[in-house]
């Protein structure tokens, strides 16, 4: 440590580090439009200058590093005039008129400007006031009317030149070159922070802009639409689009994003109980300041007037109107039916469906009404088989399937295996921390290899082989046999590799001889596909095999297993699973699995299914068993916040809330506990699920058989009921800091059972996956903008595959398998291999489903052109 | 015998039929001043001549003569050697039989070597060469640089094999112990930087050779790649062989197409004769290069920028600490310096330490080529010892042509700032001279300005250039200097106000806050002209006038003599601005451009005067009135 004097404020800092950081961290404002926390200077902006004791004129506090007995000042007059001078320049290419004027915090944007100022050229008029920085900075360097205006009046080249024109193209983000004062944040969080490089300083001079891609607009470029360059920008040049005009906010609450097993922490804005934009939250050190475009824009994917409103009942023949009534009314009607069930079967023809987007509240509630209150021990959710499928793996290989990998050891890895479909689109944050690994950034410098196991083209593929890794691309289905393959040799065996399309072998080898060295970090994510049991249960025990013989005994320390959706292994903690109680204790006496629920309901075995946020018709493969297994039932109620396919099959429909909505817990992808507060108002007659559960309790078990006031209450109740949950009550104050993880007791070998068969002459073997863009709300009421890009309104073809069927790029083709047909454009993309089609899994509400079969598996079908209308 | 030996007696072989002709040899100098004069029309023309009048034709460098191009040389069997000018390809014909025959005399500039000729000087005789000390430049229009043999003949890399004998250390002592120092306007010694490479942990170590010379007005770097390619390369081994540096990369800007030809031809043959590469002359030392071309950046003549452009980054000069000699090329040690430098370097352990002290000023020994140009009877390259008086080059120059006052010596670029001609003419040529005056030497380019000129119209034009080549990265840089530019243009208008000095005074203060040089140096030209020519800037914003008639919006064109001249310029005038009123021709103000077409071809009909003679100026009164007021306008 080092001592230093700020301002004649003797404080201690880090040796070395810069002083700009040290300036804030100790409570001091300093102007710096262009530093970026923890990467290497730019110093563009030169606003940020100090005055040094002992150095020649003044410095640059974020090129200046700490040094024992460095004397700093940061307010002198000399110091404070020269960074107004500097600053006078900055805004001498900005729209400046409202940034110096006195009147500001008195005028409306429709007054008419006392110093005639253009319309467009105020700060009054411009969708970032009051949020912006460069407005504060001006703020607090006293660049007032009375103070340093040295340019007002003047002819500008700022007026004078050419601007090029906003693109407002995307549906996310908005770029104005016109407010850009050229510090090129963007530029270095786009490459150094999310290493997408889609940003870059063109031109020279005065003709300097800030372009993406090529120039052209932003959605022609490799742009993610994380919204980084958003987060960093000092003006209102990069703005996120939606909300843009009111998301002045009232409020900011911290809870988690739902869109997958990452559960990186968000900050949603609000007004008036709306949610009107999110940043990162820095509660989970994983996601940190980062998120990707779920998480940013999928808050506002589905309109609030598409949201359930009113609780709805259909007392009709099937196909009859779903009618609005009220709450009290249809928690009797709900509780005396399923009493009549139970009194006229027995409880088990009651079935109960938790879902991995409930809170962990949610879920224990959910069996907890089932298995203690009804009394039936069929409790499950719709895309579990997979998961189980995976977990009963990891359990065999590690005695536990909460293992203690980290993912805040990701991006400090040396070497990174990542077994997945496409992980950049899956966990994208997930594949962000391994880019970190492979590249990190100047100022942290990372030298990190990549074995990236992945049938399907994604960007971390570009992360292998120019840093030294390799890419090995098996047959979809033949991952598992890959892998463990792979462990074998790793172990010392002699196992033959399966033949790859891509990739090299030998290099794979040789990065997994490294990775057995002790010495080295090593991670391995696998990330089962959402679909495919008997795939996510290989893949699973092969991830296991490989962990093992690079990493031995510590070999559970490296494994990260990430399933697709938030909160499966809350789900499965809290016991919805049919054969685990809560803390996944065995129960002596399993009920049905999601499948047999549903074979049950065919055969009229199961009368009655209450659904807890779950959405089976979109997330179970084979989706008209499912469609005629639930139109069978006596009873159907689904509560969820949307009309979704499931709902709209329902006899009784309780609105609830948005998981923004919620307050509860998540346990993510590494079992890390991410705590969620409800942000966002309950629109119309909507109710939290909790309420929803706690009221029918009590209306089917007797008045007081449940008595939780607050969501708090079921969380307390976790941690006093649920092994491994003890820490985590309501009062816990480390949220997203810790997880519920276990020490392996075992580390065993599994055999993994061959690849899938290979489609029939003629097919091509269909696969499914999770891609970026497209909104789990917005599909799952079929929005037509679930993916606003429409970029993943496709089947991807080959071009070989479609070059022999003559099918063009966006031709119609309609997909025809054993099990179904599914309509829809087809595109011609490097990104699958020859023989596959891949749909992604959430296009339209699950669509896919339709064409594979009731285990998920990788199916084969013939394309049919589609006659033109 | 050793490798050096074997090459040397190779050479010596080529170059005796050049040195001793046995028929007439014509050296016709090929270089990019040349060529824009028509060398290469001589040069073809003089070989098909040739062949049939019996005479060889070899080509040269640059003599430094850009006065006389196309320059030819002529050396007789006799050794007798003239040097002709103005040879230009359709005159050929007659120049070659004159000179065949004797002495052309219409073409003569001086006789290089031999007896005297009645009516023509000896060559070094002449002011221009008088002043001079020719070592840099000492093969320049001597050689073939396309020949390696030649440059070995003359005792091309010898000085490389005296080098290595030496102990590293010692060497870097030797090229410490003179003034060496970098030539490209930082002035920093020579033997610190390549000391820095030495004791640089890192490896491999890089050397980068700046020939990106972007100051309008400086082709010293040109004529050295376009002469003499080999002492560069010469120079650089030496580096190489002083620091460890494994590599080397020669940064020509696009701009020098027949310099980047040259040295990389240079380059081939050198590695062709293993003096580049795995082994230089069986010394152990193992260098190679290549040629960058730059993409014309001027901020790439900064040496982090050029970094960056090597290495296929944006030409941004960089953030320093890391220094160059940490973290250059590819992250690597790296020590950049100019063709000049290097070039230097050959010739200081050439010559030896105690020759090259033997010229010079106290501070800087030995000497340092300057390209002369602008308004000066006689413009070109020159190699004259430090501390040389401008005077002296300016009289070697012949002066300010037609006879016409020196109003403003501009020198190094636009960085290096502009003094008037009361404090330039007895300025001694080194840095430190410069520097009290606010001002600095810079590589080598000296533009004379003469009195027909403004300082406000070359402050725009400077300033223009500033903005343009700035790279962004800082915004004192970026934007101050487009703050610059609008200040001269709107001065340059008439419409400068009364606090604009206040203004470009702050402007000048935040500058010194940039990055790199190319921002902290931007209002130099500004500032010196502001000290020395504020009356002429009063004229322009009190005024409303042009003191020398320049800039367009503050002048009007008009007839004041009918003659015949008049009716051609009405011709040609591009706007139709001539009306014939009662006779007589009128140009009508609104109308014209300022082209200053009608005033080349009517000169003594035509005249440039004030347009605003008696006008009000408008802004001045505003401000003035405002500043009575006590208060700062909203």
């Amino acid at each position: 440590m080092a001592r230093i004097t700020l301002n004649g404020v003797g404080i201690e800092a880090q040796e070395g580090a810069p002083l700009v950081e040290v300036i804030k961290k100790n409570g001091v404002w300093i102007s710096n439009l262009c530093y970026i926390d923890g990467l290497v200077p730019y110093a563009g902006c030169r606003s940020c200058l100090v005055s040094i004791e002992g150095a020649r004129g003044l410095q640059l506090s974020c090129t200046a590093r700490v040094s024992d007995g460095m004397v700093v000042d940061t307010e002198a007059p000399e110091v404070k005039s020269a960074r107004q001078q500097v600053l006078a320049i900055i805004n001498a290419n900005h729209s400046d008129r409202c940034l110096t004027c006195h009147r500001r915090v008195k005028c409306m944007p429709g007054d008419i400007c006392l110093r005639d100022d253009v319309v467009t050229h105020r700060c009054l008029t411009c969708s970032k006031n009051y949020r912006c920085e460069l407005q504060t900075t001006n703020d607090l360097l006293d660049m007032g009317f009375e103070n340093v205006e040295p340019w007002a009046l003047e002819p500008r080249t700022y007026y004078q030149t050419e601007q090029p024109d906003p693109d407002r193209a995307n549906p996310w983000f908005e770029f104005d070159p016109q407010m850009c004062i050229l510090c090129t944040r963007c530029v270095r969080a786009c490459d150094e922070i999310r290493h997408t490089t889609a940003i870059t300083l063109a031109n020279k001079g005065y003709t300097s802009r800030i372009a993406f891609g090529a120039g052209g607009p932003i959605h022609e470029s490799n742009c993610d639409f994380c919204g980084a360059c958003i987060d960093v920008c000092p003006t209102a040049t990069l703005m996120e689009k939606p909300n843009k005009w009111i998301a002045r906010t009232e409020d900011w609450t911290s809870t988690t994003c739902n869109s997958c097993s990452v559960g990186c922490t968000i900050s949603i804005g609000t007004r008036a109980g709306r949610g009107v934009i999110v940043k990162p939250d820095l509660v989970n050190p994983v996601s940190a300041d980062q998120i990707c475009v779920r998480g940013r824009f999928h808050y506002e994917a589905v309109p609030d007037k598409k949201r359930l409103q009113r609780h709805l009942v259909r007392r009709g023949p099937p196909g009859s109107a779903q009618l609005p009534a009220h709450w009290g009314e249809l928690v009797e009607y709900v509780a005396g039916r399923i009493k009549d069930v139970v009194a006229a079967h027995a409880a088990g023809a009651v079935g109960v469906l938790g879902s991995p987007f409930n809170t962990n509240e949610e879920n224990y509630l959910a069996q907890k009404l089932a298995r203690d209150v009804i009394g039936t021990p069929h409790v499950d959710f719709s895309q579990a088989a997979p998961n189980r499928a995976a977990m009963k793996a990891v359990e065999a290989a590690f005695g536990t399937e909460a293992l203690p990998a980290d993912m805040l050891r990701l991006g400090t890895s040396d070497i990174v295996i990542v077994i997945a479909d496409d992980l950049e689109s899956s966990h994208n944050v997930a594949a962000l921390r391994a880019k970190d690994a492979i590249v990190g950034n100047p100022a942290a410098p990372r030298h990190g290899t990549l074995l990236l196991v992945s049938p399907l083209w994604g960007e971390m593929a570009d992360f292998a082989e120019p840093y030294g890794g390799t890419w090995l691309q098996p047959r979809p289905g033949a991952e598992a046999a890959l892998v463990d393959a792979l462990a074998q040799r790793a172990a010392g065996g002699q196992a033959a590799l399966p033949p790859v399309a891509e990739g090299d072998l030998p290099r794979a080898l040789e990065i997994l001889g490294e990775a057995k060295d002790p010495g080295r970090r090593v991670s391995i994510i696998y990330a089962p596909n959402p679909g495919d049991a008997q795939a996510a249960g290989n893949g699973a025990r092969a991830a296991a095999n490989l962990s093992i013989a690079l990493r031995g005994d510590s070999a559970g320390e490296s494994l990260i297993v990430l399933p697709t959706e938030a909160n499966v292994y809350g789900a499965r903690d809290m016991g919805v699973d049919p054969e685990l109680g809560p803390g996944r204790t065995p129960l002596a006496e399993p009920g049905m699995s999601f499948d047999q629920m549903i074979d049950a309901a065919a055969s009229g075995a199961l009368k009655a299914l209450i659904v807890v946020g779950d959405n089976p018709l979109m997330f179970a493969p084979g989706s008209a068993r499912v469609r005629d297994a639930l139109a069978s039932l006596d009873l159907l109620v689904v509560i969820d916040s949307l009309l979704s396919a499931t709902a709209q099959a329902a006899h009784v429909v309780l609105a609830d809330v948005p998981s923004y909505g919620k307050t509860g817990t998540y346990t993510n992808g590494e079992r890390r506990i991410d705590r969620l507060h409800a942000a966002v108002a309950a629109l119309g007659d909507a109710r939290p699920a909790l309420l929803a559960l706690t009221d029918l309790a009590n209306a089917i078990g007797g008045a007081d058989t449940w008595s939780y006031a607050h969501p708090d209450a079921v969380t307390d109740e976790i941690a006093a009921s649920v092994p491994g949950y003890e820490r985590f009550g309501a009062g816990f104050g480390a949220w997203g800091k810790a997880r519920a993880a276990v020490t392996p007791s075992r580390f065993e070998r599994q055999p993994v059972s061959a690849a899938s068969a290979a489609p029939a002459a003629g097919e091509l073997l269909l696969t499914t996956g999770r891609t970026l863009y497209t909104s789990l709300e917005g599909a799952a009421i079929h929005a037509p903008d679930a993916d606003k890009l429409h970029r993943e309104e496709f089947v991807e073809l080959h071009p070989a595959d479609a070059a022999a069927m003559r099918i063009a790029d966006e031709d119609e083709v309609m997909l025809v398998s054993a099990h179904g047909e599914l309509t829809l454009r087809c595109k011609i993309s490097g990104r699958v291999q020859e023989g596959v089609a891949f749909v992604p899994v959430y296009y339209d509400g699950g669509a896919v489903n339709r064409l594979l079969a009731a285990d998920g598996a990788p199916a084969g079908v013939r394309l049919n052109v589609a006659e033109p209308a | 015998m050793s490798a050096y030996e074997d090459l040397r007696a190779a050479a010596d072989a080529v170059w005796a039929p050049i040195a001793r002709p046995q028929r007439p040899l014509f050296v016709v100098s090929l270089n990019t001043s040349s060529i824009a004069g028509g060398a290469t029309h001589t040069f073809d023309a003089l070989r098909k001549l040739g062949e049939g009048a019996g005479f060889d034709v070899m080509l040269t460098g640059d003599t430094g003569i850009a006065w006389a191009e196309p320059v030819v040389q002529v050396q007789k069997p006799d050794g007798q050697r003239i040097l002709y000018g103005h040879v230009t390809g359709d005159r050929a014909d007659a120049f070659a039989q004159a000179a065949l025959a004797g002495v052309a005399a219409d073409f003569a500039v001086g006789v290089v070597a031999g007896p005297p000729v009645a009516g023509v000087p000896m060559l070094a005789d002449l002011p221009w060469m008088k002043i001079q000390v020719r070592w840099m430049m000492e093969h320049c229009g001597v050689i073939d640089p396309e020949n390696i043999d030649h440059y070995i003949a003359l005792d091309g890399y010898k000085t490389f094999e005296e080098a290595r004998a030496m102990e590293r250390d010692q060497l870097i002592e030797v090229i410490k112990g003179s003034t060496l120092r970098g030539h490209s306007g930082s002035f920093f010694s020579t033997g610190t930087k390549w000391g820095f490479l030495k004791d640089a942990k890192a490896e491999p170590k890089y050397l980068v050779c700046n020939a990106d010379e972007g100051d309008p007005g400086a082709w010293v770097n040109r004529v050295v790649m376009e002469s003499d390619p080999h002492r560069l390369l010469e120079g650089m081994l030496i580096g190489a062989y002083a620091t460890g540096a494994a590599y080397g990369w020669i940064y020509i800007r696009d701009e020098y197409p027949l310099a980047i030809e040259r040295v990389r031809t240079a380059i081939d043959q050198a590695r062709a004769r293993g003096i580049l590469g795995e082994d230089a002359l069986g010394s152990g030392v193992r260098f190679d290069a290549e040629v960058v071309r730059g993409a014309g950046s001027y901020v790439c003549g900064d040496e982090t920028g050029l970094i960056a452009s090597v290495n296929d980054g944006r030409g941004m000069p960089k953030i320093k600490p890391p220094f160059p000699a940490q973290s250059g090329v590819l992250d690597r040690p790296t020590n950049v310096n100019n063709v000049e430098t290097y070039a230097d370097v050959t010739t200081l352990l050439k010559l030896g330490a105690a020759t090259y002290s033997s010229v010079g000023s106290e501070a800087n020994r030995g000497t340092k080529m300057f390209t002369v140009s602008g308004d000066v009877a006689r413009g070109g390259c020159l190699e004259v010892p430090f501390g040389t008086k401008v005077r002296d080059l300016l009289a070697a120059a012949g002066g300010i042509a037609h006879g016409r006052a020196l109003k403003a010596m501009q020198q190094g670029g636009p960085l290096s700032g502009m003094l008037p001609a009361e404090v330039a003419l007895d300025l001694p040529l080194e840095p430190e001279p410069f520097r009290p005056l606010g001002a600095g030497m810079g590589g080598g380019g000296i533009v004379f300005v003469d009195d027909r000129a403004c300082v406000v119209d070359l402050n725009l034009m400077f300033a223009h250039f500033l903005e343009d080549e700035s790279c962004a990265r800082c915004t004192t840089c970026r934007i101050g200097n487009q703050r610059m530019v609008e200040i001269f243009a709107r001065t340059s208008r008439g419409e400068g106000e009364a606090n604009d000095p206040d203004r470009l005074q702050s402007l000048a203060a935040s500058f010194q806050n940039s990055n790199c040089f190319h921002g902290q140096l931007s209002p130099t030209i500004m500032n010196n002209t502001m000290q020395h020519f504020r009356a002429e800037y009063g004229a322009h914003v009190l005024e409303h006038r042009c003191p020398a008639k320049v800039c367009a919006p503050l002048v009007r064109y008009r007839v004041i003599d009918q003659g015949r001249a008049v009716d051609d310029a009405a011709k040609i005038c591009p706007v139709e601005a001539f009306e014939k009123h009662g006779g007589k021709w009128q140009i009508d103000d609104v109308r014209c451009i300022r082209c200053n077409a009608c005033k080349d071809v009517a000169p003594d009909d035509i005249v440039i005067e004030d347009r605003y003679v008696d006008a009000i100026p408008l802004r001045m009164i505003e401000s003035a009135e405002v500043a009575r007021a006590g208060g700062v306008r909203a």
